[in-house]
């Protein structure tokens, strides 16, 4: 054990040495790879590389050279470069970098939109190895974890998470571990400290025996820190933090307190964290003493740098961010909230967007002092703002006069100036959000379709306001994931802030591990990470990727970690496991269980967690077409939308989505490449639907969730274009609901012919809220005789629009709204016999009372769409009633 | 000497407060009795350590004392996250009542009349700044609802015409008209839209006629006047044109949001200036604007090729005077 020791250390002080000899020639030539022998560890092969293996005996000696960065060493020994083939998966830092799903997440997007952004998951970007020797006896790929094994490694980490706790209640008390070992100017050779560390904490590390005992020590947890700390830095990023004056005393303080450390490397994403250092040195350099003195300071200049580092923002910004929320924290301007929050909630608290505008310090002072509520006050402050799109002078929100004229008096305090003039819904969540973050406690602006909403944590819950949909966007995330789903799970994770420590850490000693080449202790410890905390993304993220890169077909290690993602995370947050299974495990566990059988059990299992939507409605949809993507053959396809629906139909909260999937998966199908197979795969869907719907139970216990699932049907068939399924549920919701339908037949004066639209299908261009989902039912009943109820909205060339069941001779269309139609601005009737394009009658449509009259018995007009639209951008009552008459042309033929 | 005097000072300004304070909010309305103004001296209790010290100040400052000695006062304790005592504790101040809506930030001095309508609100940080400060931004509200409840006495008795022109300078007074008197129908959205389809002179008449009906109050005249001027701008008035319905506008009431409205668009749109956006000047209080307003006179951009307003108040566009006076 000792000789390996010895000769690892070799290795490493060799790749040192080498990385510095070898770079020069790296930039000058594309260097042949360096292959070093594995046997023994620390001898390189000769025969390629002489130079390495003279290095590597010499390396004993001499240590590597101070500005060489660990990653630029190795890879000047290991890469072809092709970092992701010589790479190791573990680790997200570019976040412009798209996911490995295969999947095209690049939307262009429009950045004033509200609605949610589709985001790709984390990638598992790779990272170079590090060239060390490897150890034969660790080059194997353990057996994954039994269930057994799992609990008893939850057990060890319970009882670490138990001794983390008393020391965190030590640190608040300001009794925290201090080390003052390495000094600054032990930091001027980072090379040296890490060999030096590294031959101390390796061995206890890398033993499953060892490696609690040797965590329960502070001094090791603080050794394990640093380590990570010059890993993920690099040599050259702690050089540049040296060149400031006072970054070496800055590094000796992080690196010599505990909490503070883990603060900086465990409270969330480590993005940039060269920058975050530099930012954190020049904090450090301006309030040396209060950084020294006060823990709050230390927390509040680490969440500051960290979260500016990360979004890229000026250092110039960050300090004034910094000193706003560190001067009004010392003033005791903020809510008291913002004293006890932790290193993760206060980089939500002074990492909020906008370093201009909302997010300025002249904002944030005028909220602080204007707008001081408790913190379940900030949930309703969006209604100091008057709502209006265009401003008392006319100018649209939309357009820099909107604000203009006032912005000197308000001396362009964004705030202040919005509460003067008035705003949409952008301008009153924000109000509301930066309301709370200017007073220190942790909000949040969110995306939703068409609308923006935001969220206040009031006591230990996010609380939303303002919204009027379920899907939200939120604008602040960690793991650059927007669902509701995953700001609960950052919630849940980072509030049991033990129990995350250690999983942090042993994912640490995990990825250190990696990088020695320590394959079974790496993933002895990734399985120690995992059973510690469960709900840990960055943890489940590296080790997909860990596992990806060194034993992709290792089918009973996904298999355990699908079942532990749907055992542990699913069982609360249902959208978070979905997204993990489908980006990260589906890809590489489905191709090797071909058996549909097992398949169908592996997808019972995680439906069986799902009774309910969990913590917020989420979109069933990419789970689903991951899952049908495992399908082959049309017949499997539709095998599995069966099976997909018997499960899921049973779930009054999943039905509806599910057939909206479902309608929406075969048109598309259909529509993309419409060949017979497609279009028959389309119909037998759509029968298969009507049939599932059919056996719905309509009794007085489920009448309503089976009126809603319906709805929800036909909404997405309309949405879809799919007349004929549309008239199927349409006419078993009358069956199965007749109640909910009106039961008199409208009054009003007809055309000749009949209603060839009746058997057609009607869209409307306005979006539709959850409450209006539950009725859309009613949609189709508008086209029928006894009428029903669809909301109406007039906007440019969106209107109504009614699909006739066939093209018809058409002699009159009557439009009838539930309230008295105001006759100031003229309807348009238009036909079209693609639906694509359109022309407009000559006939005048008449007003009278609530109905609108269109006669076009003159025109001899043939159609197979008709569409009614207004001038103006108004709202409109609800429409009861819309009627073509006419005669299908077959008919006029004849 | 100087204890006995600080003694009984002491003793006269809990004398003064404790004989006008109320129990509870019921009690504090039953106390107003249609005569004095109740003052709800609201402060964040468990979350806010700026709110607390500020009240305290607040009741120390001798003008403010004098003032509430003329009011019902309650003190009412907000709470972040209540327990159950804090629970208790608020329940017996408010009872089933919760605080008016237009209370917008902790601490702050609310005056309610007696049916608990809000009639004003000092609550915003220049207001609070000092307790002076505090102190006369009271005295001017209190002040203004004595005279706003006279005028609505006067116009509960009024015909139609004439009761809309005493609610409309009931508005013009700085104090909130309570939520239950109907004011003159009034959207300045709807003015925009009413304008859309209209030429310059049709405007200009249309204008000129909801101006002088006197139903408006001065912020609702000057909604009128943006809504002309944004029309105007919009389709191609002239320089000369623009900058007197902006000062006409700015003049109705210089001294309100939209008297700094016009001021800036006369700036912006009418006499542009080089200036750098960016330059953080400090926030300008009200009375330094009007100071300012002094020192300058009030033609900032109001000047014509055909002269300022003459004495009569005209410009080409029409009068610059208030109508009505």
């Amino acid at each position: 054990m000792s000789a390996n020791l010895v000769r690892l250390l070799c290795g490493i002080f060799a790749s040192m040495l080498l990385g510095y000899l070898v770079r020069p020639c790296c930039n000058l030539l594309n260097p042949p790879q360096v292959a070093v022998s594995g046997a023994g560890g620390g001898v390189a092969d000769s025969a390629q590389q002489p130079t390495t293996a003279v290095a590597a005996d010499v390396a004993t000696e001499l240590p590597a050279e101070p500005d060489l960065p660990v990653q630029e060493i190795d890879k000047a020994l290991t890469t072809t470069g092709n970092d992701k083939e010589d790479g190791l998966y573990y680790e997200e830092e570019d976040e412009e970098e798209v996911g490995d799903t295969g999947e095209d997440w690049t939307v262009a997007r429009d950045s004033d939109s509200f609605t949610p952004q589709k985001t790709p998951p984390p990638s598992l970007k790779p990272i170079a190895e590090a060239n060390v020797p490897e150890i034969p006896a660790e080059q194997k790929v353990p057996a994954a974890c039994t269930l057994g094994m799992q609990k008893a490694l939850y057990r060890k980490a319970d009882n670490l998470a138990d001794k983390y706790t008393k020391a965190l209640k030590k640190q608040k008390e300001g009794v925290g571990y201090l080390s003052k070992d390495l000094s600054a100017e032990a930091w001027q050779k980072p090379n040296e400290i890490y060999a030096s560390l590294l031959r101390k904490l390796l061995p206890g590390l890398a033993s499953e025996k060892k490696r609690y005992a040797t965590l329960q020590e502070p001094q090791n947890q603080l050794d394990l820190a640093r380590l990570t700390l010059i890993r993920k830095v690099g040599y050259e990023g702690i050089a540049d933090v040296l060149e400031d004056k006072m970054g070496g005393q800055m590094l000796a303080a992080l690196a010599g307190d505990l909490d503070w450390i883990n603060g900086f490397l465990f409270s969330g994403p480590l993005v940039k964290p060269e920058r975050a250092l530099k930012y954190l040195t020049a904090i450090y350099a301006k309030y040396p003493e209060q950084m020294k003195n006060s823990p709050h300071t230390r927390r509040i200049a680490t969440a500051t740098a960290l979260e500016f580092a990360r979004e890229g923002w000026s250092e110039q910004d960050m300090l004034s961010r910094f000193e706003y929320y560190h001067t009004s924290f010392e003033e005791g301007k903020l809510n008291v909230i913002f004293g006890t929050l932790d290193y993760w909630d206060t980089r939500i608290v002074t990492g909020c967007t906008e370093p201009s505008g909302w997010g300025s310090v002249r904002s944030l002072t005028w909220q602080r002092d204007n707008v001081r509520l408790p913190a379940e006050g900030y949930l309703s402050a969006c209604n100091q703002l008057v709502y209006r799109l265009r401003n008392v002078a006319g100018d649209s929100v939309f357009s820099a006069d909107y604000l203009a004229p006032i912005l000197d008096y308000t001396n362009h305090t964004t705030a202040w100036a919005h509460r003067e003039i008035g705003g949409v819904c952008g301008a009153c969540s924000h109000y509301g959000a930066y309301g709370a973050l200017a007073a220190g406690i942790p909000a949040m602006t969110m995306g939703e379709p068409g609308h923006c909403a935001y969220t206040v944590r009031v006591g230990n819950e996010w609380k939303m306001s303002y919204s009027i949909y379920w899907q939200h966007s939120m604008h602040k995330t960690f793991w650059g994931l927007h669902d509701w789903d995953f700001l609960m799970l950052t919630q849940a994770l980072y509030s049991d802030g033990s129990r995350q420590l250690v999983s942090a850490q042993l994912l640490a000693a995990a990825e250190l591990l990696a990088t020695r080449k320590m394959m079974k202790s790496a993933f002895s410890c990734y399985d120690a990470a995992l059973a510690a905390q469960p709900l840990n993304w960055n943890v489940l993220v590296s080790y997909a990727g860990y596992l990806k890169q060194k034993a992709p077909e290792h089918t009973a290690r996904w298999k355990s970690l699908h079942d532990h993602v749907v055992n542990n995370m699913a069982i609360t947050y249902h959208n978070a496991a979905a997204t993990y299974l489908t980006a990260y495990v589906y890809p590489h566990l489905l191709p090797q269980v071909p058996e549909r059988a097992k398949r169908n059990k592996m997808y019972a299992a995680f439906f069986d967690r799902c009774n309910s939507f969990g913590t917020n409605r989420w979109d069933i949809a990419p789970l689903l077409n991951a899952q049908i993507e495992g399908c082959t053959t049309p017949k499997e396809k539709l095998a599995y939308m069966k099976d997909s629906l018997k499960v899921l139909m049973g779930k009054p909260d999943y039905a509806g989505a599910v057939l909206t999937w479902g309608l929406d998966y075969v048109s598309r199908l259909a529509e993309a490449a419409p060949t017979e197979e497609n279009i028959k795969l389309h119909k037998q869907f759509s029968d298969l639907i009507v049939k599932a719907m059919g056996r719905a139970r309509a009794d007085k216990k489920h009448a309503a969730a089976t009126w809603a699932t319906l709805s929800e049907a036909i909404y997405a068939a309309a949405s879809n274009n799919d007349k004929l399924t549309f008239q199927a549920i349409g006419r078993l919701a009358m069956r199965k609901c007749r109640k909910n339908f009106p039961k008199q037949k409208m009054r009003f004066k007809r055309f000749p012919g009949r209603i060839v639209s009746a058997k057609g299908l009607i869209r409307t261009a306005t979006t539709i809220d959850p409450g209006q989902m539950t009725q859309c039912c009613l949609h189709w009943a508008v086209l029928q005789k006894n009428g029903g109820a669809i909301p109406a909205k007039f906007e440019g060339e969106a209107g109504m629009t009614v699909e006739l069941e066939s093209h018809s001779r058409v002699n009159g269309v009557v439009c009838v709204f539930a309230e008295k139609v105001k006759n100031d601005r003229d309807f348009i009737l238009q036909v079209s016999d693609d639906g694509q394009n359109w022309q407009s009658t000559e006939a005048v449509p008449v007003i009278a009372g609530n109905v609108v009259r269109v006669d076009l018995r003159k025109e001899k007009t043939d159609a197979d769409y008709v569409r009614l639209l207004r001038d103006g951008d108004k709202w409109e009552s609800t429409i009861n009633g819309f009627y073509v008459y006419g005669k299908p042309s077959r008919a006029v033929k004849k | 000497m100087k204890f006995l005097l600080t003694l009984l000072t002491f003793c006269a300004l809990s004398m003064s407060l404790s004989a006008a304070n109320a129990r509870s909010y019921d009690d504090a309305l039953q106390r107003s009795s249609g005569k004095k103004p109740v003052v709800l001296i609201c402060y964040g209790a468990n979350y806010d350590q700026v709110s607390a010290q500020k009240v305290q100040e607040l009741k120390k400052e001798r003008k403010m004392t004098q003032l509430l000695r003329h009011c019902v006062v309650l003190e009412v304790p907000v709470y972040q996250l209540p327990n159950e005592k804090e629970q208790k504790e608020w329940k017996k101040i408010m009872g089933k009542h919760s605080l008016p809506a237009g209370i917008w930030s902790y601490p702050c001095l609310a005056v309610l009349d007696s049916r608990g309508h809000l009639r004003g609100v000092v609550q915003s940080a220049a207001e609070l700044e000092t307790p002076e400060k505090a102190a006369a931004a009271l005295a001017t509200l209190l002040d203004a609802y004595d005279e706003q409840e006279k005028l609505l006495h006067g116009a509960v008795k009024a015909s139609d015409g004439k009761r809309l022109g005493l609610l409309a300078q009931a508005a013009d007074v700085p104090a909130i008209l309570p939520g239950d008197v109907a004011v003159q129908g009034f959207d300045p959205v709807q003015v925009v839209e009413a304008l859309q389809p209209m030429t310059h002179e049709e405007a200009n008449n249309y204008i000129r006629t909801l101006i002088v009906s006197g139903y408006y109050s001065r912020r609702q005249r000057q909604e009128i006047m943006a809504a002309y001027a944004g029309h105007l701008r919009r389709n191609g008035a002239s320089a000369n044109r623009l900058r007197a319905v902006y000062t006409e506008m700015r003049n109705i009431d210089p001294s309100s949001i939209y008297g700094a409205y016009a001021e800036g668009a006369i700036a912006l749109w009418v006499t542009p200036k080089e200036e750098d956006p960016s330059k953080d000047t400090p926030y300008k209080t009200l009375a330094q604007r009007e100071e300012e307003q002094k020192k300058s006179g009030k033609s900032t951009g109001a000047a014509t090729p055909t002269g300022t307003p003459d004495d009569e108040g005209w410009t080409p566009m029409g009068s610059t005077k208030e109508p009505g006076k």
